[in-house]
């Protein structure tokens, strides 16, 4: 398929080569980042922070947290999640974060490029172990 | 037909928060979980939602969840029907969330299990006396992060192991394709590193904080996953409330967007990210592990020099300069348990990651109404400096110093 640069500007080498190399009915699976461009993610949280010690345990704090975060959520990116399910993409993630796996055709994972909620994609790739050294001969025996 | 995943697009909790200011002992779990049934049922997206699928079912839709009582907390129902009537039932709900399900495959793992017995000694426990933890016992110190939970990420845990009994609070695994996390029952290693891991957090003998429970999320089963398994299994540690702190090591090599905004929101959730930054050595580390917002761990050795495989550098992102790791801890030459029982001793900035987290559990054990940012200057602001570069040490060698 033809990419443009508006569209190589929001994806990742590996899903730009796939998204190049597809017929447009292939199923693609993508990592996406919704929300507007250029969010310092850190500041975001700083600003927002609720102390433990207005909770009756740990537990109830880190609920709130959570609760607060899931409803910023549907204001946040509620549009853009509903822009790409009418693309026919199947979305799964984005419950406390603007982060979600979006899978279907190429055709339609280029086409949500265009959504300005769309912030960043990238195709899903293997996440490896960091691997140790393990040496069985340190081993302490009996 | 396809089975769908079919479910209100809002969650009860975005509306509920009056539910959380109230203390969940069990003696009012019962009423609360009637309070939110009971507002479930009353929803009107959630009654839309099951009258529509009551009477499409002579057009083919058919119910496969049967735990109504399930169904009526997340308001989430399993339904088979034609991909037509899932398209007609997003048109007619625009509030609803109607997914498709896809099935997974199955990453095999890989076993290496040792049948030997060993027994661990005073001299192998080396990393103990680097950050302080063997003096201050000694001294009378009697912290051991009781009440805290850590959830792990890795290829699992071997519970049976006599460091671990008792220790390990649940093991879960992670299905993208239906993005929900599975009990795995009993709790197992899929690979062996998830067991020396654990060892070093909560172990009886080598572990830092042995009060700890560790919950164990097997998001690389064999030592394989994909950044899909990653955003859902930080997405299930993040949302359990009693998790208060995320080890992993694990990890994509170089610098990886797609997963900071995710590693961001756990700390929006009250969680601590403590990864690894790589065994890569000089100006290579991987995501999530060289990210500003986790606490980034490399390695040192027992002459307290930073380890020539330990990933760090300097990284630019959004216009900010920073240097990986925040921190180093002992990560070669380090005894723990392994898979089947006995000790080996490995290296790695996977050893140093737990130990870091650790030290994090006993200093939520002294302060338990520390937030997460505070967290995080406590355990930067009492390192050791070991008068290396700051793109090799970070702040230095991490010590128990806050948690005392």
């Amino acid at each position: 398929m033809k990419l443009e640069e508006r569209h190589i500007k929001k994806i990742d080498p590996l899903l730009r080569d796939a998204l190049r190399d597809a017929k447009g009915d292939e199923v693609l699976r993508a990592v996406m980042v919704l929300g507007p461009q250029g969010i310092d993610a850190r500041k975001e949280y700083r600003g927002q922070e609720l102390a433990s010690s207005q909770f009756p345990s740990h537990e109830a704090y880190r609920k709130a947290l959570i609760e607060r975060r899931q409803s910023e959520l549907v204001h946040d990116t509620g549009e853009t999640r509903q822009a790409l399910e009418d693309l026919s993409l199947t979305l799964r993630g984005g419950k406390i974060s603007k982060t979600v796996v979006v899978e279907g055709s190429a055709r339609q994972i280029l086409a949500s490029l265009e959504l300005s909620g769309v912030r960043h994609a990238s195709l899903d790739q293997p996440i490896g172990l960091i691997e140790p050294r393990r040496r069985g001969d340190k081993r302490s025996k009996k | 037909m396809s089975i769908y995943i079919v479910r209100p697009r809002e969650t009860l909790a975005a509306r509920s928060i009056v539910l959380i200011s109230r203390k969940f002992t069990s003696a009012s779990r019962q009423s609360q979980i009637e309070e939110v049934s009971s507002l479930r049922m009353e929803d009107p997206v959630d009654q839309g939602i099951r009258r529509w699928l009551s009477d499409s079912q002579s057009r083919g839709v058919i119910h496969i969840s049967k735990k109504k009582s399930y169904t009526k907390i997340t308001g989430t129902t399993i339904v088979e029907m034609p991909d037509e009537e899932a398209e007609r039932l997003r048109r007619d709900f625009p509030d609803a969330l109607v997914l498709r399900d896809q099935q997974i495959e199955l990453i095999r793992p890989r076993r290496s299990i040792s049948s030997a017995k060993h027994k661990i000694k005073a001299p192998d426990l080396w990393h103990l006396r680097a950050i302080g933890i063997e003096a201050a016992r000694k001294n009378g110190y009697k912290g051991s992060g009781r009440d805290v939970t850590i959830a792990e990420l890795d290829t699992g845990v071997d519970p049976s192991h006599p460091e671990l009994e008792g220790k390990i609070a649940g093991a879960y695994t992670f299905d993208v394709n239906q993005w929900e996390a599975q009990p795995m029952t009993p709790s197992q290693d899929t690979e062996g590193h998830g067991t020396h891991v654990a060892g070093l957090i909560c172990g009886n003998k080598v572990g830092v904080a042995p009060g700890v429970k560790v919950l164990s999320g097997v998001m690389i089963p064999g030592g394989y996953g994909n950044l899909s398994d990653f955003i859902l299994a930080l997405e299930w540690a993040g949302t359990q409330p009693e998790v208060k702190i995320v080890c992993m090591s694990a990890g994509i090599r170089g610098y990886l967007p797609e997963m900071r905004e995710v590693v961001a929101d756990l700390l929006t959730v009250g969680v601590l990210p403590v990864f690894a930054t790589g065994n890569e050595g000089r100006n290579r580390t991987r995501s999530p592990g060289n990210y500003n917002e986790v606490v980034s761990v490399g390695a040192i050795n027992r002459k307290n020099r930073v380890a020539s495989f330990s990933s760090g550098g300097t990284l630019i992102a959004d216009n900010h300069q920073y240097v990986v790791p925040d921190l180093v801890a002992p990560g070669v030459d380090v005894y723990s348990s392994v898979m089947g029982g006995g000790y080996e001793a490995w290296d790695g900035t996977s050893m140093a990651t737990p130990i870091v987290s650790g030290i994090a559990a006993l200093i939520l054990e002294k302060y338990p109404d520390i937030s997460v940012t505070d967290l995080i200057d406590e355990l930067l602001s009492t390192c050791k400096d070991l008068r290396q570069h700051e793109d090799r040490q970070g702040k230095g060698l991490v010590q128990i110093k806050a948690a005392r």
